[in-house]
């Protein structure tokens, strides 16, 4: 066997193979790693949900630390912020104001969430132009942006509040949101105003419009009108904009969603924040604004790259000057699968009503008065009312889901009312129970509707959809499942049943993804094409199947080889099978090495002959409770089996992989785990078990032998089947290109708005949209890539 | 680009223990990649919202138990992971197969900056095929490319080595590459 001195070379190579970015790693390889980048990348949560979790966190550490103090950490933010204000005070300004020379701008990065950035995507693509390149200006001057004042005091608020037209205007503060002020009228309208370091934002919306909102919808060009006309009045229209059609949420609804987008130099804003974004309703009522107001300094012009050379740099995929941002619009392939919700609940004024769901509460400034309101899961809308609302606001009543009980006073929107609560009572976060899917069949009988199940289990399900037919196989969703004939108050049903569906292959493709060859790394091989060896180690294996087909994936994992990657295993099907059946278990195989172009290293174990290293070994079950012990001089984590009360070392945290006493299972009364005792290894006189898998939850802690949990031994087993290949052709478009500003504030950076270019192309089918985006400034004035940050102006 | 000096995780965890604003920070640092992970495991918005709900909560009841060693990261997608794992259970599914369900519908209160999905080609195939993936293989790209964890952190998650780690990803990479690009070439 080769020595083993070239392992930390290997592992490095392996690290670096594993941790850049494709352009270090084959063309089909980059290619993936491009598409999974991107899957990930298009995934954002939605923000209000981040606001309204943030919210949530912060109610929940109410209760625990009643005696909130002062933040370090935003002390150390704002001495921070505060330096490098004077530092940009001090540096920047003599250089964007003064006349010496230009100093390199910040290299744009990708600014969409904290993925990767999907460069790379067009690289290779073969792009179309159908739009003229526009001519660009020899220079154009940089700006640097300032956040515009938000109230930061309650009579500011009011008095923003009243340029808004806001009847009675009140100030309340979130207990929660300490920063945020809100302020609500009489008559519907709301104003938040958000503050996030040197940056401001303003919320508008008008519940009692939104409760108006019937008829067609307006067109672009009057929708256009109102938005600006709502601006103008509250004197947030910027000086010069354009305006342009947004997404509207709801699809279907006839509410407008405009985008004001400022105007620099006669180019537009571009960047997440940038303008303002107004939803329109039928009436011309503005219902909801958005807004991140910033004011623009100019500065100093700087030479400008021309569309030419922009699109050149795009189409030929060249390092420096490609897109640093690539946002794709991706069409939904079309299935068959029919979802519907239930009807927003119709009550009546007297009526008693439960619901259950997550609750704002805000406390009037300088007052006892509260509002609170629920958000159901089906996503009713429920302001709460009377004397036991206070109840909600005390900090030690925690902030988990509330179940609130009580009578519905009024309908106060299409699918809001008034509840005045009679009881209610605090959901623990750590009680509330994921949502609950069953699959089985539709059935009517008389004028009831059921879910059969499978087990032959039978659920009323109430205002079931008309459109179920009886026989027909569903999936119904509900957050409990009540026996007896009582009604599921159901939140979702489709069919057929959505969980039992594959991923429908769409037809034929016409968008190519081509990424050009570029250089594989290649990781040393530890041993000698040819060369007979004999290894032990633990077996990892996946089985896949497809049809009578089978083939194995196996390679054999060393102990005590952390640097060492485990070895790919060869040879004939039978003989891997028959291996793979000792998954997670140690063999001894005798082969030969050959050459395996999937290996990482690029060989493989011909394997032909093997044997179990310890016949007793094997994997097995255990219930019971992980602490964190010193023995031996160091902490490590020990597993105790409650059947036997036997203690075991966990092999992880010997080695280093175990995240001590965060890990999820230290916090758990009993688990539930599967692992493999070592025969031979032992720690301070305790076995050591491998852990392979764990679960923790209330079936665990109720659990009172390890045979409730059934333990996979054998192979993971895939359908091979089920994995489709796809197609790869085609072309994109660029179908229009333009010259902008771009602006992305972040609280943690200075604000630039500096030039790039725009394309914005498609596929021929129209099911893909992309916009790319190429800083514009020519290359010798923006900081080198691997350049160290610096204010403008420290270059020089 | 300038920057303030934001504080390291370990800085903030610590003052986490007594600062909302920090564990606030903490948050807004890693809710993305947390909800992509849950989303990536669920393919259902309400779903992945849950989970990230669900993990973030758990977090901040486990803070007092932090004893600031290990990464961050490794903690919040370990509690993440078992959370999704439980979800699972609960629903008796395979959690390769993206649940598809009613709540996958945008919900009207809100732009839905999922809304669309694969176009044909290799990202397409790709979504497709990870969701068929070996549980290892998938597990180790969804922590890898949705949560974007370093190597050393997936392997403090996964309770494997790094090289195991690495090895995981490479097979899985050629999984993809096998099904989205060899054989549409050899077709």
């Amino acid at each position: 066997m080769k020595a083993k001195k070239d392992d930390k070379s290997l592992a490095q190579k392996l690290n670096t193979c594993m941790d850049q970015p494709p352009a270090e790693s084959d063309a089909a390889e980059a290619a993936i790693v491009e598409a999974l980048r991107l899957s990930a990348a298009r995934i954002e949560p939605a923000p209000d949900f981040v606001t309204g979790l943030s919210i949530r966190l912060r109610h929940q550490r109410q209760t625990r630390d009643l005696a909130a103090r002062r933040s370090t950490v935003h002390r150390l933010l704002w001495a921070g912020a505060a330096a490098i204000l004077v530092a940009s005070l001090t540096l920047v300004l003599p250089h964007l104001l003064g006349s010496r020379g230009l100093p390199p701008l910040p290299r744009l990065a990708y600014a969409a969430g904290s993925g990767p950035a999907p460069t790379g995507l067009l690289a290779g693509a073969t792009l179309t132009l159908s739009a003229p390149l526009p001519t660009a200006p020899k220079k154009m001057p940089i700006y640097v942006a300032a956040a515009a004042p938000v109230p930061a005091t309650s009579e500011e608020a009011i008095a923003w509040a009243l340029k808004f037209g806001i009847s009675n205007p009140k100030v309340y503060r979130n207990p929660g949101e300490s920063r945020s002020i809100y302020v609500l009228g009489d008559d519907g309208q709301q104003l938040i105003f958000r503050r996030f370091g040197p940056m401001g934002s303003i919320d508008y919306s008008n519940d009692y419009a939104v409760a108006d909102a019937q008829g067609p919808s307006l067109t672009f060009e009057q929708a256009s009108q109102a938005a600006v006309t709502f601006l103008r009045e509250r004197g947030l229209l910027p000086d010069h904009y354009r305006t342009e059609e947004a997404e509207a949420p709801g699809g279907d609804s006839p509410t407008r969603a405009i985008r004001i987008v400022p105007v620099l130099d006669d180019y537009p804003l571009v960047g997440n924040h940038a303008g303002a974004y107004v939803l329109v309703n039928p009436a011309g009522q503005v219902v909801y604004a958005s807004l991140n107001p910033l004011t623009f300094k100019r500065g100093q012009g700087y030479p400008i790259r021309s569309a030419e050379d922009a699109y050149g740099s795009l189409s030929r995929s060249e390092e420096i000057g490609s897109p640093f941002r690539l946002d794709v619009d991706l069409t939904m392939p079309t299935t068959d699968i029919r979802h519907y919700r239930p009807e927003p609940p119709a009550y009546t004024p007297g009526q008693s009503v439960t619901a259950t769901g997550w609750i704002h509460v805000l406390v009037a400034e300088g007052g006892n008065e509260i509002r609170a309101r629920l958000t159901a899961r089906d996503g009713t809308l429920y302001d709460l009312t009377g004397p036991r609302v206070a109840e909600l606001a005390a900090p030690e009543s925690g902030f988990g889901d509330v179940r609130a009980r009580g009578i519905i006073v009024a309908r106060t929107g299409p699918n809001r009312w008034q509840m005045e609560v009679t009881d209610w009572n605090f959901i623990p976060a750590s009680n509330v129970q994921p949502p609950a899917c069953q699959v089985g069949t539709f059935a009517e009988e008389g004028t009831t509707a059921w879910l059969v199940t499978d087990t032959e289990e039978r659920y009323r399900l109430p205002d079931a959809p008309e459109a179920l037919v009886d026989g027909e196989r569903i999936e119904v969703c509900a957050d409990e499942w009540p026996a007896g004939g009582e009604p599921v108050n159901w939140w979702g049903i489709s069919s057929p049943p959505a969980s039992e569906q594959r991923p429908v292959p769409v037809a034929s493709s016409s968008t190519i993804v081509v990424v050009e060859a570029i250089e594989t790394p290649q990781v040393e091989a530890p041993f000698e094409i040819g060369q007979r060896i004999e290894l032990t180690g633990a077996v990892y294996a996946t089985l896949y199947v497809n049809g009578d087909a089978r083939r194995v994936e196996a390679y054999l994992d060393k102990d005590e080889a952390d640097e060492e990657p485990p070895y790919s295993l060869a040879g004939p099907t039978e003989l891997l099978e028959e291996i793979a059946q000792h998954n997670r278990l140690h063999v001894r195989v005798w082969g030969r090495v050959v050459p395996a172009q999937d290996s990482p290293n690029g060989q493989a174990i011909q394997v032909e002959r093997f044997e179990r290293l310890w016949p007793q070994e094997r994997l097995q079950g255990f219930p019971g409770h992980v602490d964190l012990e010193r023995l031996e001089g160091r902490e490590v984590a020990v597993f105790t089996d409650h059947e036997t009360g036997q203690r075991y070392v966990l092999d992880q945290s010997l080695e280093g992989y175990w995240t001590s006493s965060q890990d999820p299972l230290m916090d758990v009364e009993q688990a539930f785990v599967s692992g493999v005792v070592h025969p031979e290894k032992t720690y301070a006189g305790l076995p050591v078990l491998r852990l392979v898998s764990s679960q923790a939850g209330q079936e665990t802690v109720a659990a009172t032998s390890a045979d409730q949990f059934p333990v996979d031994t054998g192979p993971q087993v895939v359908d091979e089947a089920a994995l489709l290949p796809a197609a790869l052709q085609g072309t994109f478009i660029i179908d229009r290109v333009e010259l902008a500003y771009y602006c992305e504030p972040q609280p943690a950076q200075l604000i630039y708005a500096q030039p790039v270019w725009v394309f914005y192309g498609h596929s021929p089918d129209g099911a893909t949209h992309f916009t790319a985006y190429v800083q514009a400034v020519a290359e010798e004035y923006i900081e080198s890539a691997g350049a160290t940050t610096a204010p403008i102006g420290q270059g020089e | 680009m300038n920057s303030y000096p934001e504080p390291d995780d370990a800085t903030l965890i610590r003052a986490a223990q007594t600062d909302p604003d920090a564990f606030d920070t903490l948050y807004r640092r890693y809710v993305t990649p947390i909800y992509r992970y849950c989303y990536a495991h669920t393919g259902v918005r309400s779903e992945a919202e849950d989970l990230t709900a669900q993990t973030f909560l758990a977090a901040l009841e486990g803070l007092k138990g932090y004893r600031g060693r290990g990464s961050v990261a490794a903690w919040l997608f370990g509690i993440a992971r078992r959370k999704c794992a439980d979800h699972y259970r609960s629903l008796n599914t395979n959690p390769g197969e993206p649940l598809e369900t009613i709540s996958a519908q945008p919900d009207p209160s809100t732009p839905d900056p999922e809304q669309g999905a694969y176009h044909n080609g290799v990202l397409d195939c790709v979504q497709r095929t990870l969701h068929h993936l070996s549980p290892d293989r998938r597990e180790v790209l969804q922590l890898r490319f949705w949560g974007g964890l370093s190597i050393r952190e997936i392997a403090a998650v996964m309770h494997r080595r790094e090289s195991a780690v690495k090895v995981l990803i490479s097979r899985a990479i050629a999984d993809l590459r096998r099904r989205c690009l060899d054989e549409s070439e050899k077709g």
